[in-house]
């Protein structure tokens, strides 16, 4: 097996980073493929408490890569999905003990083993991103409709076409009824602005901070907008180009259309 | 012949060092005996000089030149033989300026910096002189030029032009709305997309950056001939 690494990235913080790569990995998950998820953040660990899986961290990525054990034990087992493993990060070291060559090695092992290899990066350009860079094959960076965000996240797409990675854009957090406002940038007016190609847009939604607290993926709750928007991008990550990005549009009741075409609106 | 009334050699003290007008029309003995006559007279004061032949007129004599150059390098040890010229007249060339702009296509270099792309936050692009870019110039990037910018797109960073005292320089842009402009020391901020949705310019004006439409109010359209920038 030769599997790719996929770093997840945005240079700002709090834009869905961890959140996308927990649900990207389960529906790759869900698609079949051997998957596994690291968190990057060393010293700020979430992705575990967003998977639900913090009570049973014994070894994290850190032991892993410093040889205190093996690569196999640091693994974390998701409690739904069995091709699912997480690699959760060290809470009391910091982004200075792991370096760019050490994380090219580690990933080489993890290649084995797995299909995918999604690395949660944490926020800023600093040496944290630079080790979940090192060894990624593809990129996506993830980008709300707010101004601040796309500045880093232009920023974060110059330094990895400077890295010759290519990146992939995810826009997050989108608010169909904002957009049509005006009071939001549309989803064009981010991709005019970064230029990269675009894997998915997500909408904001509700139940994604339910799956954050109980550690249920959205992927795996129905009638989760976001889930499914993330099941469409893993499904084009998996080589799926047929699948259509589809923009989050403002659903109106019946009456409500109704009274716009009475000119109520 | 030899007339009386007026020494066929004088020599005066010039700014250049010494000025000796003489008469073509004396045969060459008479000439060197007068020379010698004057150049007695100034006794040190021709050792080591710059000596300038004034003819009297406008033509030429080389062969006598060279041989009263020879002779006075000899006898007097002067340091230089120089004809002397008339300056050229100014008025004339200052007349003739905009007619050799309109004809000569021997233009003198005009150096930029040209780069197609899009610039992205974070980075800066600097330029000794003029700087084109072809393609945006995003948000959080920075363009600083010796002359002119031109962003041939949209310029949605900071641009700063004429660094660092070139007040002449200007900024120009198919889209314009930076978040700053500098042009040599005179600061603007940007005040967000324009109305206009036409290409814009910026140049300083009364001490105040000015931003104009440049389909309007073309500033280059009023030069006469083509000027380098």
């Amino acid at each position: 097996m030769n599997g790719k690494v996929i770093v997840i990235t945005s240079g700002k913080g709090g834009v869905g980073k961890t959140t996308a790569t927990a649900s990207i990995g389960a529906a790759l998950a869900l698609e079949g493929k051997q998957v596994a998820v690291v968190d990057m953040d060393i010293g700020l660990r979430n992705l575990d408490v967003v998977m639900g899986l913090e009570n049973r961290i014994v070894f994290n990525v850190v032991d892993a890569i410093k040889g205190k054990c093996k690569i196999k034990q640091a693994a974390i087992k998701d409690r739904r999905i069995d091709s699912l493993y997480l690699f959760p990060a060290s809470q009391s070291d910091n982004k200075d003990v792991l370096t760019p060559d050490s994380m090219v090695r580690f990933c080489k092992e993890l290649r084995k083993e797995f299909d995918y290899i999604l690395l949660d990066c944490p926020a800023g350009i600093e040496r944290g991103f630079e080790n979940s860079v090192a060894p990624a094959d593809e990129a996506l960076v993830i980008c709300t409709p707010e101004v601040s965000s796309v500045r880093d996240a232009d920023r974060v797409i110059g330094l990895l076409l400077s890295k010759s990675i290519t990146p992939r854009l995810i826009v997050n957090r989108i608010i169909p009824e904002m957009v049509e406002r005006g009071d939001m940038l549309s989803h064009q007016d981010v991709v005019d602005v970064l230029s990269i190609e675009l894997i998915g847009l997500v909408e904001m939604d509700d139940q994604v901070v339910i799956a954050t607290n109980t550690g249920i993926s959205p992927v795996l709750q129905k009638g989760s907008k976001a889930g499914e928007a993330f099941k469409r991008i893993a499904q084009r990550l998996n080589g799926r180009k047929d699948i259509p990005i589809e923009v989050p549009q403002v659903n109106k009741s019946i009456w409500k259309k109704i009274g716009q075409k009475l000119g109520l609106g | 012949m030899q007339t009386n009334d007026a020494p066929s050699a004088r020599l005066i003290g010039i700014r250049e060092g010494l000025l000796l007008t003489l008469k073509p029309e004396t045969p060459l003995e008479n000439l060197k005996t007068e020379i010698e006559r004057v150049f007695q007279q100034a006794g040190n004061l021709a050792r080591n000089a710059k000596v300038v032949i004034d003819w009297g007129n406008d033509l030429e004599y080389p062969e006598l030149e060279q041989e009263i150059a020879a002779f006075l390098v000899d006898s007097f040890q002067v340091a230089m033989v120089l004809r002397h010229q008339e300056p050229p007249k100014e008025s004339l060339a200052k007349d003739r300026q905009p007619r050799r702009y309109d004809i000569t296509r021997s233009w003198q270099r005009s150096d930029a910096l040209i780069l197609a792309g899009r610039i992205r936050s974070g980075q800066n692009i600097e330029g000794r002189h003029h700087v084109v870019i072809l393609g945006d110039v995003n948000p959080g990037a920075e363009i600083r030029a010796g002359g002119d910018i031109i962003v041939l797109g949209t310029l949605g960073g900071v641009a700063l032009a004429g660094q660092p005292e070139n007040e002449e320089a200007f900024v120009f842009a198919m889209d314009f709305k930076p978040l700053q402009i500098q042009i040599g020391r005179v600061i603007a901020i940007g005040t967000g997309p324009s109305m206009t949705k036409t290409p814009e310019i910026a140049f300083v004006q009364n001490g105040l950056i000015t931003v104009v439409s440049y389909a309007n109010e073309n500033p280059f359209a009023k030069y006469p001939y083509p000027m380098i920038r």
